[in-house]
């Protein structure tokens, strides 16, 4: 199930989107063609913007969703370059909201938790934010310090 | 490794559940990776020299999925490259049979009629002009047993030393700076120290985007050690600055000055290890260890912190700073570096200098204090540096110019003594130049792509489209910006595809299983090479049936020497997530820091200093007197801007694999990246189209008007887009010592197009 958060944001991108808000020297408006209507998903979300020349999601959104986008930026996510289309895909593939499948190269751990009784009819986004994904809480590590030199057992494998 | 650990039948149930939603309903489509892999095999990732750890998941012989490896050192992580790599298994430019050029065409053949013509070119070769008109070129992306292979048929079968690729492109820099400091190849440390270091001192890398997986284990030591320390070195402003508590910019070419400075500050306030520099350190200049601790002090004394800011452009205060965070006592150090250093007609002396700092501090050989660097390639450590595959060197530390070596090699390898030339081959520009020139007639390309990754990449594409020559490309992908000029490709086993050990930046080495069978025709490179072995007549020298018999054959070549990892066999590897060398019997369970006693198996444990540089004779470490120079091409009135080439977080080398990915290929366009007061000044804004011209070539770009932080008067282009190639302008010079090429700095101009 969707948070109304995420509704509320998705709602406010698509409205921002839909008003055709472009930015600097990013994609250009242009009115929706034949050709956008034959093209995928992106193109298909954005009809009135030219693709054409865009490499990057952010370029636009920092600005036209810059709510999502500072989250998205200051969140683990962010700060590790896990970029828009890791989990939203590319223009040519791009999803509103990422289904499991598509956490689970590197969470694959919590994807699997969600086949659980308990986690039955929830996704990742019923309790993380989508965008900010605060981890769950972990039993603080102690500060591994400084360990002897000596390692003739530890291993290294 | 082969599991069926996740029954992911009941992640479908989940997955299903959600479709019922109308939200979700259409999305499932559009995604790459299929929940539902009913196989998983433990393997390692394609790309760069991080070596993350991951399981390819398969269903119905297709690759559908990559979960991250959580016990291995990436912790169950993958960059966005990683998580997407099912993508290039099936992608529309796999080749799937031989080609071969007939009337200027490149038409399918079969593999016998491919076959028969490279060995009947290159018998005509060898047999008209002898071995040395014959040549190799590899890469560290080629498994450590196909490298064995083509290494051994031409140095101890067809008897020439012309083998070089990738890795001479890549860290020949790094690895002579190892070799010359310590005796030895190869880093000391390991990832681990990443965990226990409190300063970060990161030049010439951004790790953010060209290892996400160290940058992201490095974020973590900051977020779990507060006061965590982090240095970053770079004209450029790139993400990895985000994390910086200090970040320099200066000229390129000019942090040399700025690393005898630091030595400058460390000796003036006294934030010396002085039993560590008395136990541990000769000193020298120029090739030999002939000065003394007083040569060295007098040699910085020059380098005031003021002189280098003059000359780098940077705040002498910065430096200073630089120096104090390095040396702070009770902190432990880790440096970490990559291309910016080594891809510089300076880059030994600058990883020598690098060293340096690590030595006078004695900040090296303890957990979190290591002189590190970071790798580009999977397998360049694994299958190049270690295995000996490039012109001057025998496998495992062995080099061609010495006699003890070549005749130690002629009887593990069971051929005639006098076998393998005396000469050593010519590194990789001087190899292109050999084609240039007609002196080398047929060339092996392997798992590379040198028509796109060399410097000055128009003069020697034009070397390689010469009829009078024969060039061979060995390739997953087709065209490529290589195989597009070759006259005969013939389609390579991709990743998954193909069994073989990867040995990364930290001497880990770890196997990759076999998950699918080869597209089409597609065969292992080692089968080919082979293959190409028996039809030369050296079916002997190459008798190989699976990567195991070549496996078992490598592992006794390194007994004996500083690798020795006789320990690791075919069975532990496989059991393992990855082993760390020297691990001298099957006992040993590798070994974290290498010259540490109570770490390092060749050190004895009753040595009497807490290191021993074994590498070398006297088992000390040299520091050395580098003086500062510019670089090759600076800027001038005719050609005034600076040009710097990397990577980006999305592609990887030169595309071939990364943009048939559907995420990752909108990012594909190289842009040249202006400063703001320069857009300004030459009334350019993003988007732009722009011609930069250096005096060797010139290419179209759209511009993109970068961070107020970046370096003014700096441009970037990367590397990866295979229709705007930032290496049409890029300079072919190379360090004297290393023969590495200075891709990181030349002059340009640029002009609206």
């Amino acid at each position: 199930m969707m948070s109304s958060r995420t509704l509320a944001v998705c709602l406010t991108a698509a409205l921002l989107l839909s008003a055709g808000i472009s930015t600097g020297a990013q994609p250009k408006r242009k009115s929706p063609t034949k050709k956008a209507a034959e093209a995928k998903v992106v193109r298909d979300t954005h009809p009135e913007i030219d693709l054409t020349g865009a490499t990057e999601c952010r370029d636009c959104h920092r600005i036209v969703t810059s709510e999502i986008h500072e989250q998205w930026f200051e969140s683990k996510h962010g700060i590790n370059n896990v970029l828009c289309v890791t989990c939203h895909g590319g223009f040519d593939n791009f999803v509103k909201s990422p289904p499991p499948t598509r956490c689970a190269a590197c969470h694959a751990a919590q994807t699997d938790s969600l086949s659980t009784p308990f986690m039955k009819g929830k996704t990742c986004f019923t309790c993380h934010e989508p965008h900010q994904l605060i981890p769950h809480p972990q039993v603080p590590k102690p500060d591994p310090g400084v360990p002897e030199n000596t390692n003739t057992k530890g291993g290294a494998q | 490794m082969t599991i069926t650990r996740r029954q992911l039948l009941e992640s479908a149930a989940a997955a299903s559940a959600l479709a019922a939603l109308s939200d979700f309903s259409p999305l499932f489509d559009a995604f790459a990776q299929s929940p539902a892999a009913d196989k998983w095999t433990k393997s390692v990732c394609r790309y760069c020299g991080t070596g993350c750890g991951l399981y390819v998941g398969t269903k119905g012989g297709k690759v559908v999925a990559v979960q991250g490896d959580k016990d291995n050192h990436n912790a169950g992580f993958l960059c966005l490259k990683g998580a997407l790599l099912p993508q290039i298994m099936n992608a529309p430019d796999r080749l799937q049979h031989p080609l071969i050029r007939k009337n200027g065409k490149l038409v399918q053949a079969s593999w016998d009629e491919a076959m028969t013509l490279v060995a009947s070119k290159f018998k005509e070769a060898i047999g008209t002009h002898g071995p040395d008109s014959v040549a190799f070129y590899g890469s560290g992306q080629g498994l450590t047993e196909e490298t064995y292979v083509a290494n051994k048929l031409f140095k101890a079968g067809i008897g020439t030393n012309n083998v070089e690729g990738n890795p001479r492109l890549c860290m020949a820099s790094a690895a002579a700076g190892y070799i010359t400091t310590f005796g030895k190849d190869e880093p000391m440390g390991l990832y681990e120290d990443v965990d226990y270091a409190d300063v970060f001192f990161i030049i010439g890398s951004n790790t953010a985007e060209a290892h996400p997986i160290i940058f992201q284990r490095v974020v973590r030591r900051k977020e779990a050690k507060k006061g965590t320390k982090v240095i970053v070195l770079d004209p450029r402003r790139t993400p990895t600055s985000r994390i910086a508590d200090l970040h320099i910019t200066f000229t390129p070419g000019t942090d040399l000055a700025i690393l005898n400075s630091m030595a400058h500050v460390l000796i003036s306030e006294k934030m010396l290890d002085e039993q560590f520099i008395k136990d541990h350190l000769v000193f020298g200049e120029g090739a030999e260890a002939n000065k003394a601790w007083e040569d060295f002090k007098a040699h910085v004394a020059n380098f005031t912190p003021e002189k280098a800011a003059l000359i780098s452009g940077c705040r002498a205060e910065d430096i200073v700073t630089a120096a104090r965070w390095f040396g702070e006592a009770g902190k432990n150090t880790m440096s970490m570096w990559c291309m910016g250093l080594n891809q510089r007609t300076k880059g030994v002396w600058a990883n020598n200098l690098v060293h340096n700092l690590h030595l006078i501090t004695g900040k090296i050989g303890l957990p979190g204090s290591t002189p590190f660097s970071l790798t580009g390639q999977p397998n360049a450590c694994g299958g190049v540096r270690d295995g000996g595959a490039l012109s001057h060197q025998l496998p495992y530390g062995r080099l061609v110019a010495n006699e003890k070596h070549r005749a130690e090699m002629e009887k593990l390898w069971n051929v005639p003594a006098g076998t393998i030339s005396a000469r050593p081959g010519p590194a990789t520009i001087d190899m292109f130049r050999a084609l240039e020139d007609g002196k080398i007639k047929a060339m092996y390309i392997m798992c590379t792509n040198p028509g796109q990754s060399l410097p000055n990449v128009d003069r020697y594409r034009k070397a390689m489209l010469r009829t009078d020559n024969f060039v061979v490309v060995a390739e997953a992908f087709h065209p490529t910006r290589t195989s597009e000029l070759a006259d005969v490709v013939l389609p390579a086993a991709l990743w998954a595809e193909k069994e073989g050990v990867y040995g990364c930046a930290e001497r880990r080495y770890q196997l990759l299983d076999q998950s699918v069978q080869p597209i089409g025709e597609a065969r292992p490179d080692f089968e080919i090479l082979c293959d190409l072995g028996r039809r030369l007549g050296h079916g002997g020298v190459v008798n190989f049936k699976t990567p195991t018999d070549i496996w078992n054959e490598i592992l006794p070549l390194t007994k004996g020497t500083v690798y020795d990892f006789t320990g690791m066999t075919r069975e532990r590897l496989r059991s393992s997530h990855g082993m760390l060398w020297p691990v001298p019997n099957e006992k040993h369970p590798g070994t974290k820091r290498r010259y540490a006693r109570g770490d390092d198996p060749l050190v004895p444990l009753d040595h009497q200093t807490r290191m021993k540089f074994y590498g070398r004779p006297d088992g000390k470490a040299v520091v050395w007197i580098r003086p500062y120079k510019p670089a090759e091409e600076i800027v001038d009135t005719e050609y005034p801007y600076w040009l710097t080439t990397g990577r980006i977080i999305e592609h990887w080398h030169t595309s071939t694999m990364t943009k048939n990915v559907k995420e990752l290929v909108q990012a594909i366009e190289a842009m040249a990246e202006i400063h703001p007061r320069d857009a300004e000044k030459l009334g350019i804004s993003t988007g732009d189209k722009v011609r930069l011209t250096s005096r060797r070539g010139s290419g179209v770009f759209r511009a993109k008007v970068v961070d107020e932080k970046s370096r003014p008067g700096l441009v970037f282009v990367h590397m990866h887009d295979h229709n705007r190639m930032s290496n049409v302008l890029t300079i072919d010079a190379v360090d004297p010592v290393s023969k590495q090429p200075e891709f990181k700095i030349c002059s340009i101009r640029i002009e609206k197009a």
